[in-house]
């Protein structure tokens, strides 16, 4: 049986990132953030145990940098570098994967068995055509600006 | 009381280990495995009261490591503290022998909630 994403309202997704990074976050609705292969920047896509893919959080590189940095109190200014040289360090990604992970939770009504990040992709990754293809026709998408204090902003959008 | 906290994310075990200090429990000795296997080896050195497992790791999963555990006859209270929140994937947790299961992002009044009558 086909079911249907449920598009979290922003303050849903604002209460998340607020338990997991425990400190305050604010959630908005969002411009459209590209996601196409040369704009984004980080892509975690959301599998069944069969493989079947269920839902993509795609991020912009302050989004995934901000979060991962959080996540581990690393200190702000390790976040702004990565920005500065656009690129991840390990720990960070490490720990963007982590929210990714808790983010599944947005996609479980799509299955009723497990929901895991099944792949990841950054900029310059070779991401399979099943996945641009589920991200170019989903029409089940929510947007949002993402702020966390101490930290600051990225986009991140949720497609199911 | 000894606490095993298993998660293949280093992150994850921190904010664990620092949810259990806001929810009060203090005094714990705490030990921390990457996976399931590691935890098999943990189990054996330190005996823990409780062990707080991840879902999905790489190695050995965190059901993986209840099934053993209960097929071996070893009753250590176990709690998922996982993103697999369904309802679904509770009552297959229960089955399994999980005492209980945290969702991901949780709180520390989740923490006291849960823990409290095992904790005290």
């Amino acid at each position: 049986m086909e079911r249907r994403f449920r598009k979290p309202e922003a303050q849903e997704v604002g209460r998340m990132f607020t338990f997991l990074l425990g400190r305050p976050v604010q959630v908005t609705k969002g411009s459209r953030i590209k996601t196409g292969v040369r704009d984004l920047w980080t892509v975690g896509v959301f599998t069944t145990k069969e493989d079947a893919v269920v839902g993509v959080c795609a991020t912009d590189l302050p989004m995934a940098v901000h979060a991962g940095a959080a996540l581990s109190l690393f200190p702000p200014h390790k976040a702004k570098a990565c920005i500065a040289r656009k690129a991840i360090d390990r720990p960070i990604w490490e720990n963007t994967l982590e929210v990714y992970n808790v983010a599944s939770r947005f996609f479980h009504d799509m299955h009723e068995g497990m929901i895991q990040v099944g792949d990841s992709y950054q900029k310059g990754d070779d991401v399979p055509l099943e996945v641009k293809q589920f991200m170019r026709r989903s029409t089940q998408r929510v947007d949002l600006r993402v702020q966390i204090t101490g930290y600051g902003g990225g986009s991140l959008a949720l497609i199911g | 009381m000894n606490v095993l906290i298993v998660d293949d994310n280093r992150a994850m075990r921190m904010i664990v280990r620092r949810t259990l200090r806001q929810a009060g429990f203090r005094g714990l000795d705490v030990t921390e495995a990457e996976n399931g296997r590691e935890a098999l080896a943990r189990i054996q050195e330190k005996k823990p009261d409780l062990i707080l497992s991840d879902w999905n790791m790489p190695e050995m999963d965190g059901l993986r490591l209840l099934r053993i555990l209960r097929h071996n006859k070893v009753y250590i209270r176990f709690g998922f503290v996982t993103a697999q929140g369904s309802p679904a994937m509770r009552e297959r947790a229960r089955n399994a022998g999980a005492n209980f299961l945290i969702s991901k992002p949780f709180t520390p009044e989740t923490f006291e909630e849960v823990l409290g009558n095992i904790m005290h």
